[in-house]
């Protein structure tokens, strides 16, 4: 059979098989279930709320989750994606990657750019995403300073609403710490000159109205009666802009790659948060130096998102006592490390655990590989300490907070919407490996496929 | 018999007077200036020093230790203490509050608050300044370059370093925080004025003279100035560069550094200095003691690195070469010495042994060839100290000065001691038992050590 036959026998049979089925179902239940509902019957159900079913069914309608149970009544007439044998669980999110995207890097304060600019839909590795169980992804654009905001957006392939968030973090990327002086002295100073420049000519506005009233006083005590004239001899399409400048000020545009510093200095609630990629454990003294001499800053809480290196992290237990204490959010591989110039066996992300921060999984490298690797490398964290939850949850709900779309996803609950991972056993068994990977309750990637 | 009494007591008086013999009264002794520390403008300094003043001794006036409630103390109990500018205390007490030396004696009372640390037997310190360092605190502004977990800050307080000058800035050996790290800026222009670089002399030379003369002609203005108001001032737009630096010297803003070895090269920068009336600072001078005078008539200081060997010149008929006696003939001379070893770093390879790591040991060297003790802790301390400029601060133990110092379990100079505690700011920053960088060794401090438990692989323990 050639493939163009296969192509129009395909939904031919569909149909025929439809028409026999509806037939065949109880007209009254047809009646009362026009759609049909989707479930995923599976061995296991990890919630993300702390609780497990085995067996575990998930009831997709319209969209939504609107049942997860033990041994639900499954209407007839749904469609039945049939896992048994398998684990499910809330999709992976990925809380920062590069990986895919193309172009240069640029370095300086650009907090407009968009990692959208370097997305060539075509040659995107979906494929790699949905392998390792990545539902959702927050890109960020590469290059030093503030590099730009990141995009959360979908990994099936065939998307035509991907972008789910534009704009969820600032990442801000530091070598030294006399770069990261210069960078934050300077862009917020920057940003400082924006908010200035604005109240400066709302300042010349509100005089030049003030004038323009006393003005327009002066002239009406003059000539009362002319001015009822003048409208019908102005052209009208000179006559309402000049109506309309009083009422409303229009202030001067700002720099666009400073407009989120900006927004971060007048507290706006639309601010989004920096995250400083941490090179060394000694940037995080030299970055809340740096935040701390801003002085609109100066008495906030710190700030608390940081991403650590996954390899050769020992030295960051200086800091664990200091990040724990603002319970700051870390986006970290889950390696284990050492102890810098010692045997002794470490583990950065558990012990930051321990002190209070809330863990967020990150590959090791932005690789397909790694991304492959990571739930293997989450048991190992459980191995050294951390709880099987928080393990979970650092690749669920956790960078879902994160992004600001935790309302949508992170967890499998009723009303969030359907993206999943199903493993063939366990997450947290060493070798797992993702069976399917389901976004918006249709299987996006099989195994079987491959 | 009153009369005799009498006449005792006016003879008493007037030979304490005439021999300005320091005068103890008790058994405790307390010092509270800290204006001899810092150098009297250099000038003064000419020739042969005067010697170090006595401590004023302040007997049986008790520190007043005031009620405060943020204060952060800090004592050393039971120590011997080198105060360097003034006596041995033995069995002494430094009492530090808020990173400051507030008493010095035998006889203080420690306010229950205060961190101690009971050092009796070991030797306190003040912390060593190495004259020059790299990689021990961050390049150009620590404040902002600075890596507060670095292993060169916690190598360099290991050796006994707490402050050091990085090449622009002097710096103290901080961890952990980034609080209080810069003293001060500090820059030397540095000169080269050698028979190597015919060059380069005459132009330092022609600029030195130009600027004199530009110099004088402004002193001339001035005096026109006061009959003509309207006199114009001379040119100076073109006083940039060379220029700007020779400005600088003959001025007296800066003092020049230069690195010269030759005796001839030395009598030349020597010659330049005293003809222009500038400032000098001397790196290497391993051929100084063939004409010690000539450098103490200049009032030049000296950096020394006694291990350095210079082979004599066979083919002059004039010493040559460098001498163990260098630092000792240089100091009998009065002429300043800091000392500092060959490398700037602290080495794990190469130099080691000849690095940053053993600053002690390269001025031990300087006492193996006759300089005295004394002068030769003088040489890592305070004397650095006076040449950075921050000898109002470090360099010595007195009250007043920063609680920058070091507990070290034997005489500075002994190839055996280690640095036990490093204290910067007041706050403990080195802890050798605690630090796993020597702790393995001679950890009670014995002279024959007890091998190790476990010796590897050390420590193969679970933290979490």
């Amino acid at each position: 059979m050639t493939n163009s036959a296969r192509k129009i026998l395909y939904p031919v049979c569909t149909l025929l098989v439809a028409l026999l089925a509806s037939l065949v179902a109880d007209p009254l239940e047809a009646m009362d279930n026009p759609e049909r509902v989707t479930v995923i019957r599976a061995s296991r159900v990890i919630t993300g709320t702390g609780e497990i079913l085995t067996p575990g069914e998930v009831v997709i309608d319209e969209g939504k989750i609107t049942l997860v149970g033990s041994q639900l009544d499954i209407p007839e007439n749904a469609r039945i994606i049939e896992a048994t044998g398998q684990t499910l669980m809330a999709g992976m999110i990925l809380a920062r990657t590069q990986h895919g995207l193309k172009g240069l890097s640029r370095n300086g304060t650009n907090c407009d750019w968009s990692p959208m600019a370097q997305l060539v839909e075509d040659e995107m590795p979906w494929q790699d995403f949905l392998e390792a169980g990545f539902v959702a992804v927050a890109l960020v654009p590469s290059g030093s300073g503030f590099p730009g905001h990141s995009v959360v957006i979908f990994t099936s392939p065939e998307s035509t609403d991907r972008v789910i968030k534009d704009g969820a973090y600032l990442p801000l990327n530091g070598n030294s710490s006399t770069s990261l002086h210069s960078t934050i002295s300077r862009s917020f100073d920057n940003a400082r000159g924006e908010i200035e420049k604005v109240d400066k000519a709302r300042e010349k506005w509100e005089k030049e109205q003030e004038e323009a009233k006393k003005k327009a006083d002066k002239e009406d005590k003059k000539d009362g009666d002319e001015k009822k004239d003048d409208p019908k001899k102005d052209d009208p399409k000179k006559d309402d802009p000049k109506e309309d400048e009083p009422k409303e000020f229009k202030p001067p545009e700002m720099n666009a790659s400073l407009v989120p510093l900006v927004k971060i200095l007048q507290e706006q609630e639309e601010a989004l948060p920096i995250i400083f990629d941490v090179r060394t454990p000694g940037l995080v003294l030299h970055f809340d130096e740096a935040i701390s001499s801003v002085k609109e800053l100066k008495e906030r809480d710190p700030f608390d998102i940081f991403i650590l290196p996954g390899a050769r992290n020992g030295a960051f237990h200086e800091v664990v006592e200091r990040l724990g204490e603002r319970s700051a959010t870390v986006l970290i591989p889950p390696r284990l490390s050492s102890l810098p110039d010692t045997y002794i066996r470490y583990s950065v992300p558990v012990a930051l655990s321990r002190a209070g921060c809330t863990i967020i999984s990150l590959p090791l490298n932005d690789d397909a590989a790694s991304m492959r690797a990571l739930p293997g490398m989450l048991s190992e964290l459980v191995r050294f300490g951390l709880s099987e939850e928080d393990a979970i949850a650092s690749v669920t709900l956790h960078p879902a907070k994160l992004l600001g779309i935790d309302d949508r996803m992170g967890t499998v609950e009723a009303g969030k919407e359907p993206h999943f991972v199903l493993f063939d056993t366990d997450p947290l068994v060493p070798g797992a490996r993702v069976m399917k990977t389901i976004i918006g309750g249709k299987v996006v990637w099989d195994r079987e496929d491959q | 018999m009153a009369i005799r009494m009498h006449s005792l007591l006016v003879l008493l008086i007037v030979t304490v007077l005439v021999t300005d013999l320091p005068f103890y009264c008790g058994s405790s002794i307390q010092f509270t200036s800290v204006a001899e520390a810092q150098d009297p403008p250099r000038r003064r300094r000419r020739g042969r020093p005067r010697p170090a003043p006595p401590p004023t001794p302040e007997p049986d006036k008790k520190e007043e230790v005031p009620e405060d409630e943020d204060a952060e103390y800090f004592a050393v109990v039971g120590a011997i203490i080198h105060t360097v500018t003034g006596p041995v205390v033995r069995g002494g007490t430094v009492l530090c509050k808020n990173g400051k030396i507030i008493s010095i004696g035998t006889d203080i009372d420690v306010p229950d608050e205060a961190q101690k640390i009971e050092a009796d037997g070991f030797h306190l310190y003040p912390g060593l300044v190495a004259f020059r360092s790299s990689g021990l605190i961050g390049s150009g502004d620590p404040q902002k370059s600075q890596d507060p977990f670095a292993l060169g800050t916690v190598m360099g307080l290991a050796a006994g370093i707490t402050s050091t000058w990085n090449g622009s800035r002097v710096g103290k050996l901080v961890r952990g925080g980034l609080d209080d790290l810069t003293i001060r800026k500090q820059a030397f222009p540095s000169i080269t004025y050698t028979s190597r670089n015919p060059g380069a002399a005459r132009e330092l030379r022609q600029a030195l003279e130009k600027v004199q003369e530009h110099l004088r002609a402004l002193e001339r203005h001035a005096e026109e100035k006061k009959e003509n108001p309207e006199a114009k001032a001379p040119d100076d737009k073109w006083i940039r560069g060379t220029f700007s630096t020779a400005k600088n010297l003959l001025t007296g803003e800066a003092v020049a550094l230069t690195r010269v070895s030759t005796i001839n090269d030395l009598r030349q920068v020597c010659n330049l200095s005293r003809r222009f009336g500038f400032e000098l600072l001397i790196e290497g001078a391993e051929e100084a003691w063939i004409d010690p005078g000539m450098i103490a008539r200049t009032g030049a200081s000296v950096i020394l690195t006694p291990r350095v060997r210079r082979d004599p010149d066979e083919d002059r008929n004039q010493k040559s070469g460098s001498s163990i006696e260098n630092a000792k003939i240089l100091h009998e001379h009065g002429i300043p010495i800091a000392i500092r070893p060959r490398g700037t770093a602290i080495a794990l390879w190469g130099l080691a042994g000849r690095d940053l790591g053993h600053l002690p040991m390269e001025a031990a060297f300087a006492v193996r060839g006759g300089l005295p003790e004394a002068a030769a802790i003088e040489a890592i301390t305070i004397e650095p100290a006076r040449i950075l400029g921050v000898a109002d601060r470090i360099g010595s133990i007195e009250v007043g000065k920063d609680a920058d110092f070091i507990i070290t379990d034997g005489d500075l100079l002994s190839y055996l001691t280690h640095v036990r505690w490093a204290v910067v700011n007041g706050k403990i920053q080195y802890d050798k038992m605690e630090e796993g960088l020597l702790d393995h060794i001679r950890p009670g401090g014995d002279e024959v050590p007890e091998p190790p438990d476990d010796h590897w692989p050390r420590r193969l323990g679970d933290p979490l």
